[in-house]
């Protein structure tokens, strides 16, 4: 009799698990009740314009192929403008997606954000411009942004050069774009408000620089360098520098990892640089990282990952994490589910704040001699903190970066 | 040597040349006369390659199609075009020495040395640019840069045009000293210098050959070339220097 | 006193690499009259090839081949790369519109970008130098010794070209050529042929100047573009005249952005070559060398 109770029991949960599943058929056929979530990643990748890279791509396909039916996935090549980010997303929009992935440059989101906003969409910014928070100018509720603020991380590098380094006498390089300025108006603020810290030059460059002579004898005394810059540029600073006897920290961005990494930048230079990664899966002790990593290589033709590779795979596994958990794809459960989720990811742990940002870490990076990286130190961005250098009246354009863009 | 049978060149709806036969044969010079745009440096332009034609080309019996332009001049068939064309960039003895690059072996070819003694106003230039030079200077460089090149036959077209009579006389008296080791085909309006250098002429009005004959018969119907080429009979008149 | 000679140095390198790159158009400009935008791109396919060669798996997994002997294959690869290059994008426009030529020249750029991208990756890469890392000392000034050896090899190579224009059946033929190709012809000069060298040669210093250019930085797409645009700016100081006149220019380029970008201005160092050049469109039209009058398009 008690086995028969039980069985009973079971055949009711078995009833009930039908009676879910198909209630979640409206929505989508995914195994275990989670309803089928359909994600487009709005990139390029390598071959569709000189400045495409295949990170994003790579990274969302590997997470598609892992859920499989889960997800319904795919990608349109959004070319990196506006203009063509507009079309991208309307394109993206007839689809009719549940959720949204998107845009490598913060001058696409930031110019079609209202039409993005308005479409109610979650939406999941692969770049992370100051304007784009929940409360800023170009912000909203569905809009969600994956990496720390920009102005953020280079607040943070500033108070490294003066906490860390204990450096008083500093040089700063700013890239002649949005990713220099603003990274320059945020560690200026750090160095203003600190004590026996004075700045003894400034600099800018363009993002084509071959030659930076006049810059790099410019920040003879300095004790650091603080530097937003783009890969080419670095590599030539951080050469000239060295040429110049000019033998001193040199703190940079994500795109100091890709400038070592191509071999520019070897010996003393490498050795002085310091960059800023999202995160660096290639040198996690981590089994999972580590599994995944090769995985990776398997699907990009042995290329290894970097951080915004593992940030687009996260995306699509954290997304149909939410839908599984919310058991729904309507956009305000999915984004009410997101807003108080949290996920172990293969780059980090996301948690979204009041500002909708969903990191809040990122490692600084150091090299030695041969260009061998390794994580010195793991900055830590309190939730819903913000530099605030951006003014909202004065957004200025950002350049497309040609590589990954940098912190 | 060179035969053209049946010869229409077209440029778009403008027929220039409306099917004309000719020969030269070795040794010859003959003169091909007519009045502004009959169709004479079309014909020209179609033996060597420069416009296309309908009809027959064949120099040394070989189909003139077959031929590119500077497949045609390696052969020997050198064309100096009308308006002289040296190259102005280029110093008198570099446009000779451009022109030696058609000459592929041919023993016959001039030497520089031979054009600057048949063209002994040319040696104290050698060094100045083509663009420099007078318009009797440059046609002399145009016909020497032709003659390095060895030419089996040379197509000179106007050689006489814009130059002052005593220049056009003194170019004559070359062309009389080149006839006797090169055939030419020679286009002219100055009817009477080409008769005094040739062996048979044809006048050319319209796109068509409208008399032909050898050099003297000619002479002698002076008025009646004179009326085809729209001329007044007193001007085709021979007088005794022997300008037109 | 060392931060003028530092300047000088970087400027003389910044205008050696700008006249190759102007020799390179002059060079298609006077066989064919195109004036080749993709030169540029020609730049960073120079670069990547050099770098093809001489990595670890080397051309078609045939090894490494050693610095000097890849820079030498680069070169000769680049030769053919421009011969074919004039055979499949420039020869079937002969005699058409120049506005028709000049928009082919830009989408052979975007083609050979594409190219490099799908082959290459966007990643950006690094081509070494024996030079790497040395350094000189002039008058208390450390300058690299991969821009002295800038200098050096673009006063051989121009010299070597100068010589090839003045004193080769060649360069007689190529003048010729653009003076009046159908002349040109008549005289049984190849001029298809010629062109085809041309291109090649052109294609040829654009490898030199990736060569030269990608070890004082990270090699990416858009390496050369930049040095296109110095190149086109010196052409034009240039007049599109004699080779001198452009390797003039190209200094002048390279001097001005250097020097006084390096003192006044800074922010603004990349207008200033273009500045120059707007100013001598403005004043000297046919050019700071050559005489004569200009045609409007």
């Amino acid at each position: 009799m008690r086995l028969k109770r039980s069985v009973c029991a079971l055949l009711a949960v078995g009833v009930a698990a039908g009676a879910t599943a198909v209630g979640a058929g409206t929505a989508g056929a995914g195994g275990g009740g989670a309803p089928t979530v359909k994600i487009i990643l709005l990139a390029e990748t390598t071959g569709e314009s000189p400045a495409a890279v295949p990170y994003y791509a790579n990274g969302a396909q590997l997470a598609a192929d892992e859920l499989g039916s889960r997800v319904e996935y795919s990608r349109i090549a959004a070319p990196l403008t506006p203009a063509a980010a507009e079309t991208a997303l309307n394109q993206a929009l007839d689809e009719d997606p549940d959720a949204i992935i998107g845009f490598p440059a913060s001058s696409q989101t930031i110019a079609i954000s209202q039409r993005i906003v308005d479409s109610g969409i979650p939406f999941f910014s692969l770049s992370s411009g100051e304007q784009l928070v929940k409360n800023g100018p170009n912000g909203g509720d569905n809009i969600f942004l994956i990496r720390p603020v920009d102005t953020n991380v280079a607040t943070k590098e500033a108070e490294y050069v003066v906490d860390d380094l204990d450096a008083k006498r500093i040089g700063m390089l700013c890239v002649d774009n949005a990713t220099g300025v603003n990274g320059c108006n945020a560690a200026r603020e750090v160095f203003d408000a600190a004590r026996g810290v004075e700045i003894v030059a400034e600099r800018t460059n363009s993002t084509t620089a071959t030659d930076l002579t006049e810059q790099a004898r410019a920040m003879d005394g300095a004790d650091a360098i603080i530097d937003f810059n783009f890969p080419n540029p670095i590599g030539v600073f951080a050469q000239q520098l060295i040429d110049n006897g000019i033998d001193v920290p040199h703190v940079d961005g994500a795109s100091a990892g890709i400038a070592v990494a191509s071999g520019a930048v070897t010996g003393d230079a490498a050795v002085n640089l310091r960059g800023v990664d999202d995160c660096v899966p290639t040198v996690s002790k981590s089994r999972k990282v580590r599994n995944w990593v090769s995985d990776y290589e398997g699907v990009s033709g042995g290329e290894p990952p970097i951080y915004s590779a593992a940030q687009a795979y996260d995306m699509v596994k954290l997304i149909a994490a939410a839908a599984r958990q919310a058991e729904s794809v309507a956009p305000r459960r999915l984004i009410r589910t997101i807003a108080g989720m949290t996920y172990n990811g293969i780059c980090a742990r996301y948690q979204s704040d009041d500002l909708n940002v969903l990191q809040h870490t990122a490692d600084l990076t150091r090299w030695n001699a041969e260009g061998e990286i390794r994580v010195a130190k793991r900055f830590r961005f309190a939730p819903n903190e913000l530099a605030g250098v951006v003014p909202e009246t004065t957004i200025p354009p950002t350049t497309v970066a040609p590589a990954p863009p940098p912190s | 040597m060179l035969e053209l049978r049946g010869v229409e060149v077209s440029y778009g709806a403008v027929e220039a040349v409306r099917g004309i036969d000719l020969d030269v044969l070795e040794g010859e010079v003959v003169a091909l006369i007519g009045p502004n745009g009959a169709g004479k440096t079309s014909t020209l332009r179609a033996i060597s390659g420069l416009t296309g034609f309908r009809g027959s080309i064949r120099f040394d019996g070989i189909d003139c199609r077959r031929l590119s332009v500077q497949g045609a001049a390696r052969r020997g068939l050198i064309h100096v075009p009308e308006g002289r064309r040296v190259f102005t960039t280029l110093t008198v003895h570099e446009n000779l020495l451009v022109g030696t690059t058609a000459r592929r072996g041919r023993a016959d070819a001039y030497s520089l040395d031979e054009v600057y003694e048949l063209f002994s106003g040319l040696a104290p230039l050698r060094r100045r640019l083509g663009g420099a030079l007078s318009g009797g200077e440059q046609q002399m460089v145009a016909i020497g840069r032709a003659l390095v090149a060895g030419p089996r036959l040379l197509l000179l077209d106007e050689p006489s045009l814009g130059l002052a009579p005593k220049v056009a006389r003194s170019l004559f008296a070359a062309l009389r000293k080149i006839a006797v080791r090169t055939p030419l085909l020679l286009v002219e309006q100055n009817t009477v210098m080409a008769l005094k250098v040739c062996s048979r002429a044809s006048v050319i009005v319209n796109g068509r050959i409208v008399l032909e004959g050898s050099a003297a018969e000619l002479a002698d119907r002076q008025t009646l070339v004179a009326s085809y080429l729209g001329e007044e009979p007193a001007v085709a008149a021979v007088t005794s220097d022997g300008s037109g | 006193m060392s931060t003028f000679v530092a300047l000088t140095a970087s400027g003389l390198a910044a205008g050696a690499i700008a006249a190759l790159a102007a020799v390179g158009f002059l060079l298609t400009y006077k066989a064919t009259g195109v004036v080749n935008f993709a030169q540029g791109d020609l730049i960073t396919l120079g670069a990547y090839i050099a770098i093809w060669v001489t990595q670890k798996e080397g051309m078609f997994g045939l090894g490494a081949l050693d610095l000097v002997p890849g820079y030498i294959v680069t070169v000769l690869i680049m030769f053919a790369i421009g011969m074919v290059l004039e055979r499949l994008a420039y020869a079937p426009l002969r005699g058409r519109s120049i506005h028709v030529i000049v928009i082919t020249t830009l989408g052979a750029a975007l083609v050979l970008r594409a190219f490099i991208g799908l082959w290459q990756g966007t990643t950006p890469k690094f081509l070494d130098s024996p030079l790497r890392g040395e350094v000189v000392g002039i008058a208390g000034a450390n300058i690299s010794q991969q821009r002295v050896l800038i200098v050096v090899v673009t006063i051989v190579v121009v010299s070597a070209t100068i010589a090839l224009f003045a004193f080769t059946q060649f360069g007689r033929q190529l003048r010729a050529t653009a003076n009046d190709r159908d002349t040109a012809k008549l005289c049984g000069v190849p001029v298809n042929w010629l062109s085809m060298l041309a291109f090649g040669l052109s294609a040829a210093l654009a490898g030199v100047a990736g060569i030269l250019l990608a070890p004082l930085g990270s090699v990416d797409l858009t390496l050369g573009f930049n040095f296109m645009l110095l190149g086109f700016a010196a052409a034009v100081l240039g007049g599109f005249g004699s080779i001198g006149g452009v390797v003039v220019g190209g200094v002048a380029i390279g001097l001005v952005e250097h020097l006084f970008g390096g003192y006044v201005g800074r922010d603004f160092k990349a207008m200033y070559p273009f500045i120059l050049m707007l100013l001598i469109i403005a004043l000297r039209p046919q050019g700071l060398f050559t005489r004569g009058s200009v045609q409007r398009l």
